[in-house]
């Protein structure tokens, strides 16, 4: 009877796994590749659980496993709440699954998986959940009815089990010997069927009633204000909201590594000077919300070719003066990214094999990954760092109607929206300089002065219909966002076109690393101004945020550096793996029988070398494996030799060694043409006798030493083993001559 | 069978009580947040508490039970009770239910997976019982905590069911038995001049080997002893002294144990074919023979009970009524002081129950 339970339960538990994996599934953090989680599970359960009761090493294992993941998880814990306990839940059933169950771990798991689904709830699913709810509700009252019948039938096994009278028996009783099993227990538990389905259908109604006609209270339990309770972390956004207030945590998560291969190593290349690393910029203030206005007009083109993405110079336009720096830029994580970033002013792009960007907005130059084979993308960047001389910077004229291409743009990038006495404060600080850039550096120099605005990351809410007023005026305080947006707009109000750019502010230097580790609290909004003949011109008018260097700042630095470098040698060396045979060695082979362009399936393969250093990396992580997948063979042979015969009775070490050896005299015998397979040691003994060919007394003496190990506890060492094992060989006697 | 008078109690088990806080904090995340999708989550766990409710209480209703048990035992045997669960209702099914005795709470004689509908479900469980007397067999509770394991449902049957309780019976053997008179011979019924006519019967432990038809007994593959001439003299009368002497101590346990010895002597003694009268200081039971004789001298010695210390002496009164010179005699007391003892001239001495061998 508890076979048929047992398998109810069982089916019931993947389908109600499954259906809380589902459920995370249609969360944005995670995608369906989750769901192969539980089909691994429900795939491999019955092996594991064999080996669970066979084997001690493989449950020595797991506990060390168990052990290092607790030390692991506890304080990521701390820096992703939700995501940690994901893990944690996620963990939890894997160890359950490849364990064997009673129905306490039964019931655990069934704990798991509706874990699961709170944790999707708590993640904004999409739709698809509202499909993930009932089946997950039907599969909940069939997994734990029939684990409650389970339980029932295994607490009772060694008791009375009740008999079903046949039908036609209406009254009285039937002596125990006369009364019949209704043929087939599984039909009992058939019957029961109907009860659950009905059950089932109940339970879902009866939900969706719950959820119907449970009383809301929109006030919230602990009540809610409008002080700042709301609280964001650092990073960048697709849009910029001026309005909004709250805390702004350090993130100090890792977005991406830098690395610039034309420098010298170990040296940090930009000691003294601020980075910026550019993603987007925004061109448009409505409100309290930046956001981006892009035009068909080309005024500077970017093509396409390959493999790389690089700008053409048109139009009589030239790229301002500076030196051409190369980056190699690992990002950790595309997933919502309003682009990629690298150094401003960027000449080309090359991203790597497996990645494809595209130019998404020339006027704001903003690229984004289009595809990629992982959440991580390496590219290569070539950016000119501007190093123009302040005379020629002071010269650019102000006359914008010959250096914009097209009024439109003019009005975009001089669209200066703000208050009057805004407007009268740039002038007052612009009116006595000619020169555009020279008016920038007032205005610049006027927003950093400490005594008349603090930077800081925690401020109530400004008025959404004028936030630079309100910060100009009234507040003097706030972040990168206030400070650009209002450098912009008051240069906009002077006639200088201005746009407000997002991305990254400087990075932290590692030396062992060799690159700029730049994290998501290095997010920052900067002005770019535009000077004829030289381009768009970066100023920053904000101040500098204070770094924690907290200890636990400081450890947390250090454990996002260390999951990056892992992510970026994950992606260097597996994703990005391009060593191996060199398909130009065998073009020749190809020749007559098919014809190609070599050079374009140069440019567009990955190159591949012949015997390249990764080769032996390979293969030394093959033998691992191997050598992985032999140890674990090993144990599983070495266990499924321990024969329990009941409660309590293992093997000893020399018994595995005398029944090996049996096995093996056994398998030598059958090979001489005597089968010992069917017949005791005894009997074996006396056929052997009878065969000439076949030297008896060393049967005897191995039969012997057999015996006494397995059934008289006497040792069987290891050397004796051996010999036993070589006088094998020599129990076939040559022929008598004639 | 009596009906029973029903009572139905529910409480919540571990499982239980871990939904109940699971629901409680749902709400209370759902109120908090005013998110719907934890009203849902909460609508899930609540119907599960709710049809477990439901359900466990339903699940004992519309059940016949009836209990048979035998009619008498004897005493540390362990015997058979049956009990048999109707399903009433004409469509729903009723599963997993547990049988456990009202007295010892967590602890399952039977279990019943699932009956159908119109179906029922019989279930057999062994019972002991320690003390002779008319006892009665504890109630039962119908348990279950079907369909989740949330809700535990019990319903109490009241069934009265009572079974006689003989005093434990073995096959008793003792140098005293060896000297009755008729001691070894064994009765022959003899029919016609002429014409040797003999029974056979069975071989029981203790017969004379001598007696053992070898040739009957090969042939059919049991031992079987010839019948003799039935003796008259084959008549023992058991004097059982169940005076209460306050100077034994234990006497309640002495005298169970000189029950059970008169028990084992009586029928061991009606195993031979002997017949059997029983006198205590209060009752004169017959002399009998046979298995009948046996069922009345169990049931009488398993309602025997202490006489008053100074009612008669049943010596006196045993050879007031049987005839001496036919009848054999032998003298249980459950007084140690008494055992080997010759309390009266004539009287074999009190039957030492430290000298009789049980088979």
């Amino acid at each position: 009877m508890p076979n048929f339970s047992l398998r109810t339960v069982r089916i019931s538990l993947a389908i109600m796994t499954l259906s809380g994996y589902l459920a995370l599934a249609t969360t944005s953090m995670f995608g369906p590749e989750i769901t192969l989680i539980p089909l691994a599970l429900i795939s491999s359960m019955r092996m594991f659980e064999r080996l669970d009761e066979k084997s001690a090493y493989y449950q020595r294992i797991s506990q060390i496993v168990s052990l290092a993941f607790t030390i692991v998880i506890v304080p990521y814990l701390f820096t992703d709440l939700i995501l940690g306990l994901t893990a944690v839940v996620i963990y939890v059933q894997i160890h359950l699954f490849l364990h064997k169950k009673s129905v306490k771990e039964y019931r655990y798991l069934f704990l798991m998986a509706f874990f699961l689904l709170v944790d999707a709830v708590a993640q904004s699913p999409d739709s698809a959940f509202g499909l993930v709810v009932p089946i997950f509700v039907i599969s909940a009252v069939w997994a734990f009815a029939s684990v409650q019948i389970y339980a029932e039938a295994e607490a009772n096994k060694n008791g009375n089990i009740a008999d079903l009278l046949p039908a036609e028996h209406r009254r009285g009783f039937l002596p125990p010997e006369v009364a019949q099993w209704v043929t087939g227990q599984r039909r009992d538990q058939m019957s029961v069927a109907p009860v659950l389905s009905a059950v089932s259908i109940g339970c879902v109604v009866a939900t969706l009633l719950f959820f119907l006609f449970t009383p809301r209270l929109d006030a919230g339990i602990f009540g809610r204000n409008n002080t700042i309770t709301n609280t964001t972390t650092t990073g960048l956004d697709d849009r910029v909201n001026l309005a909004a207030g709250g805390n702004i945590a350090a993130d100090e998560a890792p977005v991406f590594l830098a690395r610039f291969p034309a420098m010298p190593q170990g040296q940090e290349p930009f000691p003294n000077q601020p980075l910026y690393w550019r993603v987007t910029s925004f061109n448009r203030l409505v409100g309290a919300e930046w956001d981006r206005v892009a035009d068909d007009f080309i005024y500077i083109e970017w093509r396409s070719r390959a493999s790389r993405i690089e700008r053409a110079e048109a139009g009589g336009q030239t790229a301002p003066p500076g030196r051409e720096v190369v980056q190699e830029i690992f990002l950790q994580d595309t997933h919502n990214a309003p682009g990629i970033p690298a150094l401003a002013n960027l000449v080309k792009l090359f991203p790597s094999a497996t990645v494809r960007l595209r130019l998404d907005d020339r006027e704001n130059q903003t690229f984004r990954v289009m595809e990629s084979t992982s959440e991580g993308v390496s590219y290569r960047a070539e950016s000119r760092i501007p190093e123009v001389p302040r005379e020629r910077l002071v010269a650019a004229s102000g006359d914008y109607a010959r250096g914009f291409d097209g009024e439109r743009l003019m009005d975009v990038f001089t669209d200066a929206r703000i208050s009057e006495r805004a407007r009268a404060l740039a002038t007052s600080l612009t009116e006595r300089f000619d020169s555009p850039y020279e008016k920038a550096e007032a205005i610049q120099a006027h927003l950093r002065d400490p005594s008349l605005y603090a930077y800081t990351t925690s401020l109530e809410s400004l008025s959404s219909a004028d936030p630079v007023d309100d910060f100009l005026f009234n507040t003097r305080r706030g972040h990168c966002e206030l400070f650009a947006s209002s450098m912009c707009m008051m240069l906009r109000s002077v006639g200088v076109p201005a746009r407000v750019a997002s991305g990254y502010r400087d990075g932290d230097w590692s030396a062992t690393d060799g690159a700029y580790i730049v994290r998501k609290r290095h997010a920052h909004l900067w002005v770019e101004a535009y000077f004829n003949n030289i381009g768009w011109y970066p100023f920053d008018p904000s101040g500098e945020a204070e770094i924690d260097n907290s200890a636990w700042a400081v450890f947390m630095r250090m454990l996002g550096r260390y999951s990056l470098m892992a992510r970026y040698v994950y992606y260097r060396d597996v994703i990005g793996y391009s060593s191996g045979l060199q398909l130009g060695n065998i073009v020749n082979f190809s020749i007559g029988l098919f014809r190609f362009d070599v050079d374009l399936m140069r440019s567009s393969l990955p190159t591949m070398k012949f015997f390249s250093s990764g080769l032996p990396a390979f293969l030394i992580l093959l033998c691992i494996a191997i050598a992985i997948l032999w140890g674990f063979l090993m144990m599983y042979r070495s266990a499924s030799l321990k024969r329990r015969a009941g409660p309590g009775l293992v093997f000893s070490e020399d018994q595995i060694r005398a029944t090996r050896v049996y096995g093996l005299l056994k398998r030598r015998l059958l090979a001489l043409g005597v089968n010992g397979h069917t017949v005791s040691a005894r009997e074996l003994l006396e056929e052997v006798q009878t065969n000439p060919s076949i030297d008896a007394a060393a049967v005897r003496h191995i039969l012997r030493a057999y015996s006494d190990a397995r059934f008289g506890g006497r040792p069987l060492k290891r050397e004796t083993y051996r010999e036993l094992v070589s006088a094998l060989k020599s129990i076939k006697r040559d022929p008598q001559p004639q | 069978m009596k009906r029973r008078k029903r009572e139905t109690s529910r409480r919540i088990t571990r499982p239980g009580q871990v939904f109940i806080i699971c629901a409680l904090l749902a709400l209370l995340a759902s109120w908090n947040s005013g998110i719907n999708l934890y009203y849902l989550i909460f609508g899930a766990i609540a119907s599960f508490i709710v049809f477990s409710f439901i359900l466990s209480k339903r699940t004992l209703m519309k059940l016949d039970v009836a209990r048979e048990a035998p009619h008498a035992v004897n005493r540390y045997e362990n015997f058979g009770v049956l009990i048999r669960i109707a399903n009433l209702r004409h469509y729903l099914t009723v599963a997993s239910i547990r049988i456990e005795n009202a007295d010892a709470r967590g602890i399952s004689i039977g279990y019943i997976l699932s009956i159908p509908a119109r179906r029922a479900a019989q279930v057999r469980y062994t019972q002991m019982f320690e003390r002779r007397g008319s006892r009665k067999l504890p109630q039962i509770e119908l348990v279950t905590s079907f369909p989740f394991g949330l809700i535990e449902a019990r319903r109490r049957i009241n069934l009265e069911t009572e079974v006689l309780v003989y005093p434990r019976v073995r096959a008793a053997r003792t140098s005293l038995l060896d000297q009755l008179r008729g001691a070894g011979e064994l009765p022959r019924v003899a029919q016609g001049p002429g014409d040797e006519f003999f029974s056979l019967r069975e071989y029981i432990p203790g017969d004379d080997l001598r007696f053992i038809s070898w040739r009957a007994s090969a042939r059919t593959g049991t031992l079987y002893v010839k019948e003799l001439e039935q003796q008259t003299s084959r008549y023992v009368v058991i004097v059982f002294d169940t005076r209460m002497q306050a100077s034994v101590e234990n006497f309640a346990e002495q005298f169970e144990e000189a029950v059970e010895l008169a028990a084992s002597i009586v029928i061991t003694l009606l195993n031979r074919q002997y017949r059997v009268a029983i006198v205590t200081p209060n009752t004169w039971l017959r002399e009998g023979e046979g298995t009948a004789q046996g069922i009345k001298v169990l049931e009488f010695l398993a309602r025997i009970e202490a006489s008053e210390p100074d009612a008669a002496d049943p010596f006196t009164r045993a050879l007031e009524e049987a005839d001496r010179h036919n009848a054999s005699f032998l003298l249980v007391s459950p007084d140690p002081a008494q055992w080997g003892e010759l309390l009266a001239p004539g009287f074999p001495r009190v039957l030492d129950p430290r000298e009789v061998v049980y088979a």
